[in-house]
């Protein structure tokens, strides 16, 4: 017997109904992603046109300090954006990668697509733990 | 058989030891990210009826009926949202277990509706968020047309 290619899971393996379930998921999943980035490109936008007004309020409450905590506002959004931005952009490749993995009958594609989701999710979970710390001390304060 | 088959059988044919192992580490994150959710929600409910609000000394009672609201509402998002997610983790974990493909039908099910979910949620507050734009530009509009 010949040696079974990549492709045969999707041959055999992948029912018609587990590949429509996928290609919906991927097709939310896109569609999440790319609300995302608007929302990051406008939270950054947002960020650049409020900064001046932000800027002169904090320079008539506290004008000494005031360059390193203009700094920090503006690295906090930056980091936000970014981080936001590398979530969505997880949530995109599972996306591409699994509509192209379906199509093309790909598992090399399709281990991509579960990757970038693993990732996600990993990341989400850590996130999820510290919501959980955050919660059990606003129990006990 | 000429070459050995190095991916374990799980649907009838074959299905590589990488695919199983991401999709084993994706099912165990998506599940430990559901049940920390769950948790939170739990202690967010106990913490809106008897913790401190937030820069309180003393907690209003309207205040605390807000953050009441609040938590409910969160869990009733929440925990629909949640639980598509843990079937997800719980059927795709008893796949590999059980090398049955109506499990894994099952997660990818569950994983579909999961994405829909949020997505149908992203949506409405959308929707609401567009609602707020306009009334807020006709507030302003009319505001300047009655001066």
């Amino acid at each position: 017997m010949d040696q079974q290619t990549n492709s045969d899971i999707f041959d055999y393996s992948i029912s018609p109904t587990m590949g429509a379930n996928l290609k919906e998921a991927a097709r939310w999943c896109r569609f999440l992603s790319i609300v995302g980035f608007i929302m990051m490109g406008l939270l950054f936008i947002g960020g650049v046109v409020a900064a001046p007004t932000i800027i002169s309020l904090f320079n008539s409450v506290m004008p000494t300090p005031f360059p390193l905590v203009a700094g920090a506002l503006i690295a906090i959004v930056v980091v936000v954006v970014l981080f936001g931005a590398f979530l969505y952009s997880l949530l995109y490749r599972f996306a591409s990668y699994t509509r192209r993995a379906i199509e093309a009958n790909d598992e090399a594609l399709f281990i991509k697509g579960l990757r970038s989701l693993k990732i996600y999710f990993i990341i989400y979970g850590i996130i999820a733990i510290l919501g959980v710390l955050v919660n059990i001390t606003n129990l006990f304060r | 058989m000429e070459n050995q088959q190095s991916s374990e059988n799980l649907f009838g044919l074959s299905i590589s030891e990488e695919t199983k192992q991401e999709l084993k580490t994706l099912s165990t994150w998506a599940r430990i990210t559901a049940i920390a959710a769950f948790v939170s929600y739990g202690i967010s409910l106990i913490v809106a009826f008897i913790g401190r609000q937030y820069g309180e000394i003393e907690p209003t009672g309207a205040s605390r009926v807000g953050s009441i609201i609040g938590a409910l509402i969160m869990l009733a998002i929440g925990i629909p949202l949640n639980l598509y997610l843990l079937n997800f983790a719980k059927s795709t974990l008893a796949s590999l277990h059980s090398a049955d493909s109506n499990n894994l039908e099952d997660g990818f099910y569950n994983l579909r509706k999961y994405f829909k979910f949020l997505g149908i949620l992203l949506i409405i507050v959308l929707i609401c968020l567009g609602l707020v734009v306009v009334f807020a530009m006709l507030g302003a509009l009319i505001g300047g047309l009655n001066r």
